[in-house]
């Protein structure tokens, strides 16, 4: 009986010493999982808090500026589209309108004394350049013109086809003023969004009067400085030095504006007669698409 | 000295002395980390976002479905105030906006040559400029005057002043020769092949 009973004591004593152990090995467990959940606090929870406010309020700030958006860009679109289809990327080049174009720019160059001879204009037939639909006119045209002259006939094929002040911005400068409007007053949207489809002809005409209407809605110091910046820097500046005079007044007269979407194929320069004149050859490609 | 290792216990006898307090011992342990990692922990590290307590992996994914949505909203917002980008006229607007235009490289290498010698404007003389943007290809055609016997060196200068304009992507060494004229005394006549970026 002794026996037996010391047999259970230890039996007994075994069974204690393998829970306790068992007990213990969950103990560490949890209590390596109490220092992972901490560590997890201090390294992501912590920083996502601080990310999620923002990130809530960029949120409300764009559903607002969205909402507004919808109700503005209803009546632009549909004639931004006309326009496009009719004289920037026509079916069929008009060849009035571009020989038209290059009188007006001559004229006013001419009278500038920015140039001195404009050669004829060659329009070719259409060539097809890629299976999206489509096509290119290439146009032969040579100038004798002054270094300044020079300067704003290839402005003018750098500017043209362009249709609203956004499209004379990239996407990174339009991305900057929208966070300009987020940061200070998110209504703001619809002056800028007025501004950015704005005809970039009548910006450029009177570009203090549109510039001061953006300012009025919005008037932080922070988008005054993102605002002046994406003025200077951006093709904006090009527009209203080619756009901003007589020529720019005259395409609107003779009803010119839209002009032809044109890309330079080949240009050729060579010294002039008198120092700081050209003589300049261009191929242009003017674009249409398929019907 | 038998007396006193007489009495000394075996390793088995303290085993068993010391089992019940160590189960004890580890039992409470384990009651007490499991009430913290059931009550206290959750209380202490979850946030209350929108109204519901969220762990960590949780809160991971409402950032990120958070910022989906800002993305999505985002792009709503510029197709609304800027349609004109999307679309075959888009594309082809961000293909001739991509590259260096006509005017950027004329007002650019004019603006080299007329700077690559302090005070001298009449040292590189363009006698011509072709420019094929279709295959990224830039040749100048000219010399180097009014700089005496350094003319060859003033057209390395003027092929490295070239190498750095931003629209310049590679320029092809030239042939370095230096003649005399009677006109204009020493010049380095040049043809340069440009590779546009």
């Amino acid at each position: 009986m002794k026996h037996f009973v010391s047999i259970m004591r230890r039996v007994h004593s075994g069974w204690l010493l393998l829970a306790g152990s068992v007990c213990l090995a969950c103990a560490a467990m949890l209590l390596l999982d109490h220092v992972r959940v901490v560590q997890q606090v201090r390294n992501i929870s912590v920083p996502l808090v601080a990310q999620l406010a923002q990130l809530e309020r960029r949120e409300t700030t764009l559903q607002a500026q969205v909402e507004l958006s919808q109700l503005q860009s209803a009546v632009t679109v549909g004639s931004l589209g006309e326009k496009l289809d009719a004289y920037v990327l026509p079916q069929e080049l008009d060849y009035d309108r571009v020989i038209a174009l290059f009188d007006l720019l001559s004229d006013t160059l001419t009278q500038q004394k920015l140039l001195a001879k404009m050669s004829d204009i060659q329009i070719d037939d259409e060539e097809q350049i890629d299976s999206n639909g489509l096509h290119i006119h290439p146009v032969r045209v040579a100038f004798t013109a002054h270094q300044e002259g020079v300067e704003q006939i290839l402005l003018l094929t750098r500017l043209s086809g362009l249709l609203t002040v956004s499209d004379a911005l990239t996407a990174d400068e339009v991305e900057l003023l929208f966070s300009g409007t987020e940061e200070e007053n998110p209504a703001g949207i619809i002056a800028l969004e007025q501004f950015l489809s704005l005809d970039l002809l009548r910006y450029a005409q009177d570009s203090k009067g549109y510039e001061e209407q953006v300012h009025r809605s919005l008037t932080s110091p922070l988008f005054e400085r993102i605002f002046q910046s994406v003025l200077q820097n951006s093709l904006l500046r090009d527009a209203r030095r080619i756009f901003g005079g007589d020529f720019g007044r005259l395409l609107l007269e003779q009803r010119v504006w839209p002009t032809p979407f044109f890309t330079v194929h080949e240009m050729h320069i060579r010294p002039g007669s008198a120092p700081g004149w050209y003589y300049l050859d261009l191929v242009i490609h003017a674009w249409e698409k398929d019907s | 000295m038998f007396k006193t290792l007489a009495m000394r216990p075996s390793f088995g006898a303290i085993l068993r002395r010391v089992a019940l307090p160590f189960f004890i011992f580890a039992a409470v342990l384990l009651g007490f980390l499991v009430t913290s990692y059931t009550l206290l922990l959750p209380r202490l590290t979850e946030v209350n976002v929108a109204g519901q307590n969220r762990d960590t992996l949780q809160l991971q994914q409402h950032v990120h479905e958070l910022t989906a949505a800002v993305t999505d909203l985002e792009e709503q917002r510029r197709q609304l105030v800027t349609p004109l980008r999307q679309g075959l006229y888009g594309t082809i607007k961000e293909e001739k906006f991509a590259r260096f235009s006509a005017y950027d490289v004329f007002t650019q290498i004019e603006s080299a040559a007329a700077n690559l010698v302090a005070d001298q404007k009449d040292v590189v003389h363009l006698s011509s400029l072709q420019y094929q943007p279709s295959e990224y290809v830039l040749i100048l055609e000219g010399d180097i005057r009014n700089v005496g016997s350094r003319s060859m060196t003033v057209l390395a200068q003027y092929v490295d002043a070239l190498k750095n304009l931003p629209a310049i992507a590679d320029v092809e060494p030239p042939r370095f020769t230096r003649v005399f004229q009677e006109t204009f005394g020493y010049h380095s006549p040049f043809v340069l092949h440009l590779r546009l970026l």
